[in-house]
This record gives structure tokens, C-alpha cells and sequence, in this order.
């Protein structure tokens, strides 16, 4: 496998020139392989929504670089596409929904054009739809439609800041199983940033928890489990249960956030019955 | 749906109707000279009085399509140099505000200079613009752009400045080329903004058609009501007060339309949020 995102010493201080500098990332550093899905997990106002900024080349950080395929990135790269927290906002009421998937593509004869954005509605389970306006969807249709959007434009690494934050849980596990569906079939990388522990190990090959600003990788850790994932024969394995433990701990452990390295590497099949004890004093 | 616009047609004639009748009675009531009653005003829509008394806005000729040598002598030159000069404050008003709304410090810039000229009542630059222009058409429609762009331009400037943040990263996130964030984004963002400035903007443009032709001007409407006055032709004049209030009410209704048709994604977005 080769090498997809590599984020390295990425720092970066708003009004660094200022008299109140605000430092939001401190230090991050993970990379990630080509196929790989990694959840970015971390407590609110962590610095996610920057360091997805940062990934995405919308902003470019104070320290550090972000590599993409191997070379480092200047602006937004091509092989990049972004699914944004806010389907309401993100998409434009006046197109409907096929012209909304084109809008990135204007540079494609127009053919092609359609037949990309058709086949990516197809692909989130929009199809017959192409002629609605957003507003006329569901929530959770509406953020297919993102999904769709970010597809079309083929990209290699799919970022995706809080893509399920907005809509009812119900729908949310749907487009969860959604995502890894078209992850299996076409091979994309993806980068998630959520802040939901359940959520993060169930999607993830790579997990990368982050503290509090000006945030550091507490510790990347590796899901092994197996796919295709199953929203309830996953989510009741042992494995699973150990693995949000884990996540759990390094971030609402005030006290093991100093030494989460040492004390959490041997306790990955930590028992579950301990668990809500554990969440007792986590919190 | 059907029965609701039968019933807003039916209304709309009972209360034309009702208004006609009161000012029909009132009129009577009252002997002034100057408040013909509209039994006299109306026929004068389709003959002059003769004499010192001007051509009339309507005809029965259907090959003139039943309008009158006043409508082609007088109101299509009056209209003619409103919708140029209203063209031409759209122009300048949307490009400027998109301009100006682009950019803070463009915005913080021109804040002081374009509230300082649009502070001049309009109607004050007809002389200037006269000895400026010349006679003929151009200081006429110079004054009717420069009277009804500051709507447009301020709206357009407020529309444009409040493109959504997120949907900007939209934008620059796929890579979007500036000229097509333009047509693609800011302007249609920024089109209910921009279209409630011109509605403003129209109602005005007919007030400034009539003042711009109180001094040099050789035919129009404005010109019309003012040598109606000198000559005492009563009923004339109003027969162009009725003349005008239907022209208003066509442009009126044509934007309308228009908004109500570029617009619909907002209203129904906004019905489909509330809900």
C-alpha cells in the first residue's frame, strides 16, 4: 500500500501576530494509507475543524507540512474532495440536485458531465431524485447529496468534517454503512473527523485521538476489526466494546492523558464489564 | 387554487369599482373647477379637447393598438429614457456592489463617499446636469441612473457581503474558478437582495421619469402635466394621473413576476425550513 496523507508537525496559532495569540493545534503528526478510512476524534473545540482546513488546503497552518500521494500541498489538491457538517449550507437551494453535483465538473463537457453526477447520485441511493431542489429532501438525503457532490469530482482522498453531526441517529447509522459501502467498492481514503467515540472506531481503520488546544495526538490506534462492519454484530463484538474504551479513556481520562501511551498499549482487551465503572470516573 | 384567483380577480374589480364610484360622488359634491369627476376624466383618455388640448394616450384604431398619438408622442419617449437610465443604474448598481461587497476594504473605503453623494436629492442635479449634458435625452437619463442606483448598489453590496461562509469553502474546497464563484455563487446568493433593490428602484425610476422633465425637455409626460397646469386642462391632467397609476401598476406586476419566478427556490427553502 502506498502512502495517501501524511500530516506532519502540523501546528498552527490564530493572530500569532497579535497580543492575545490563540494556539489551537499544537503538534499533529499521523499519516495514513491509500484505502485507509482514519477517524479524527477529539472534544469539542479541539482544533478538528482547523486541522480539517488545514488538510483540505483552505488554510494554510503556521508550522508543518501536509503531504498528499508524497508531495507536500500548496492550496486545495485535486485529488482532494470535502463533505462538509452543514448539508443546509453546503449545498445551493437555487441548483437543483443534478446541478448541484455538476458544479464542480463546468470544466467537463457537458455529457459527461451528467453521466458523472447521475452515476454518483446512483451511487448514494438518489437515483429519480436528480430533479428536486435540496430543500425539498430530507436531511439526511440532502447530505447524500454532499456525498454525491464530493464523489463525482473522483477524487482519491475524501475528507469529511462532521458529516453526520446534523441528522437523527436513525439516519445517521444509515449513511455510516453508506460510506463504507462506496469505501469498499471504489477504494477512496477518507479522513472523518467526528467527535462521537462509537462512531469513530466503527468506521475506522486508524483512529487519531486528539486532546484538548492546543491539541496533540493523545495516540493513533489501529482498528483491527473485520469488514464489512455490521451496525450490531460489530458494535457487540469484545473488540469493539475494548477499542471505545480506549478512545474513551485517552479522552476523558484527565489524569491518564499524560500517560496514555504506557497505560493504554496493554489494555486493548480490557474487560467490558469494567467499562461503566471506569466511565464513572472518567467523567 | 383556482377559485382562490377568481375570487382575488372578483375583489380586485369590486374595490376598483367601489374607489371609482367615491370618487365619483365626492367630485360631484365638491364644485372645484380642479376635481373633474371621472365621467369627465375618462373620456379624455381617448380624445383631447381640441385646440390647446393634447392628443390622447388612447385610440380606437386597433391597427395602432388602440393607443393614442399621446401615448406614441409623449409617453414612449418619457418611458423610453426611464428604461435606459434604469438599465444603466442596474448595471453600474450590481457591478459596483458586487465590487464593493467582495471587498472590506473597498467597502470601508467607499462607505463615507457613497453615503455623502447619495445624500444629494436628485432632483437638485437636473440644472447641473443640463449645462453638463446639454439638452435631449442624456441629462435625463444620467438623472434617473443616478437617482435610483443607490438601492441597487446597496443592496447588492449587503447581498454579496453575506455569502454564507461555508458555502464560500464550498467553493474554494472543489476548486471553483473565481469568474464561475461569481456566477455560480455570489450572484445568485446575493439575487434576493438585489432584486428587492430593484423593485425599489423601479417605483422610483417612474417618479424621476416625470421630475427629469420638468426643465428642457421638448415632449414626455412630465412635460405634458406641466403645460396641462398652465393651460388649465383639468380633466387631462388627470387623465394622465390615471395613465400613470396603470403604467406603475404594470411594471409593478411584470417584477412581480420576474421575482416571483427567480426567486422561488427562496421562498420555498425558506417554507421548507419553517416547517
Amino acid at each position: 500500500m502506498s502512502e495517501a496523507l501524511r500530516v506532519e508537525s502540523i501546528g498552527h496559532t490564530y493572530g500569532a501576530d497579535t497580543k492575545a495569540p490563540f494556539s489551537a493545534i499544537g503538534d499533529i503528526t499521523f499519516e495514513l494509507e491509500q484505502g485507509q478510512v482514519a477517524c479524527i476524534v477529539g472534544p469539542s473545540g479541539c482544533g478538528k475543524s482547523t486541522l480539517m482546513r488545514i488538510m483540505a488546503g483552505l488554510m494554510r497552518p503556521t508550522n508543518g507540512t501536509v503531504a498528499v500521494g508524497g508531495t507536500a500541498i500548496d492550496g486545495v489538491p485535486k485529488e482532494l474532495a470535502m463533505v462538509f457538517q452543514d448539508y443546509s449550507r453546503s449545498l445551493f437551494p437555487w441548483l437543483r440536485v443534478r446541478q448541484n453535483v455538476e458544479y464542480p465538473l463546468k470544466h467537463i463537457d457537458k455529457p459527461t458531465r451528467r453521466e458523472l453526477a447521475v452515476a454518483a447520485l446512483a451511487e448514494v441511493g438518489l437515483y429519480g431524485h436528480e430533479n428536486k431542489y435540496p430543500w425539498e429532501l430530507s436531511g439526511g438525503m440532502q447530505q447524500r447529496v454532499a456525498i454525491a457532490r464530493a464523489l463525482a469530482v473522483q477524487p482519491r482522498i475524501l475528507l469529511m468534517d462532521e458529516p453526520f453531526a446534523s441528522v437523527d441517529a436513525q439516519t445517521r447509522a444509515g449513511l455510516e454503512d453508506l460510506v463504507l459501502s462506496i469505501q469498499a467498492e471504489t477504494g477512496i481514503t477518507i479522513v472523518l473527523v467526528t467527535h462521537d467515540i462509537d462512531e469513530s472506531v466503527y468506521l475506522a481503520d486508524r483512529v487519531v485521538a486528539l486532546s484538548t488546544h492546543p491539541s496533540t495526538v493523545l495516540e493513533v490506534i489501529d482498528v483491527d476489526l473485520s469488514r464489512p462492519r455490521d451496525q450490531l454484530a460489530t458494535k457487540e463484538h469484545p473488540d469493539f466494546l475494548a477499542y471505545r474504551h480506549r478512545v474513551y479513556q485517552l479522552l476523558h481520562g484527565p489524569k491518564t492523558v499524560r500517560r496514555a501511551g504506557g497505560e493504554f498499549n496493554s489494555s486493548s482487551s480490557a474487560p467490558t464489564s469494567t467499562e461503566p465503572v471506569d466511565m464513572a470516573t472518567g467523567s | 387554487m383556482n377559485r382562490d384567483r377568481v375570487w382575488s380577480g372578483l375583489s380586485a374589480v369590486v374595490s376598483i369599482g367601489a374607489t371609482v364610484l367615491i370618487w365619483e360622488l365626492l367630485t360631484r359634491a365638491s364644485d372645484s373647477l380642479f376635481l373633474p369627476p371621472p365621467s369627465d376624466v375618462f373620456p379624455h383618455l381617448f380624445s383631447g379637447l381640441g385646440g390647446i388640448g393634447k392628443p390622447p394616450y388612447l385610440s380606437s384604431s386597433a391597427s395602432d393598438l388602440f393607443l393614442g398619438d399621446g401615448f406614441y408622442d409623449d409617453v414612449v419617449p418619457s418611458l423610453w429614457r426611464m428604461i435606459r437610465g434604469y438599465v444603466l443604474a442596474v448595471v453600474v448598481g450590481v457591478c459596483g456592489g458586487t465590487m464593493l461587497g467582495l471587498s472590506n476594504t473597498a467597502r470601508e473605503y467607499c462607505h463615507f463617499v457613497v453615503n455623502f453623494v447619495r445624500a444629494i436629492p436628485p432632483p437638485a442635479l437636473l440644472g447641473v446636469w443640463i449645462v453638463v449634458f446639454g439638452l435631449g435625452d442624456r441629462p435625463k437619463i444620467y438623472l434617473i441612473a443616478f437617482a435610483v442606483v443607490w438601492p441597487i448598489l446597496l443592496n447588492t453590496i449587503d447581498g454579496v457581503a453575506a455569502v454564507d461562509e461555508q458555502r464560500k469553502q464550498v467553493a474554494a474546497a472543489f476548486r471553483i474558478p473565481f469568474r464561475r464563484q461569481l456566477t455560480g455563487l455570489y450572484l445568485p446568493s446575493a439575487s434576493p437582495k438585489i432584486l428587492s433593490g430593484m423593485r425599489i428602484a423601479l417605483s422610483f425610476a417612474l417618479i424621476m421619469m416625470i421630475i427629469s422633465e420638468i426643465a428642457g425637455a421638448t415632449n414626455g409626460v412630465g412635460l405634458r402635466l406641466i403645460e396641462d397646469v398652465t393651460f388649465f386642462n383639468i380633466p387631462d391632467l388627470w387623465a394622465t394621473m390615471v395613465f400613470l397609476a396603470v403604467i406603475g401598476f404594470i411594471f409593478n406586476g411584470a417584477m412581480s413576476l420576474m421575482e416571483g419566478r427567480l426567486l422561488r427556490w427562496q421562498q420555498e427553502a425558506a417554507r421548507s425550513q419553517d416547517a
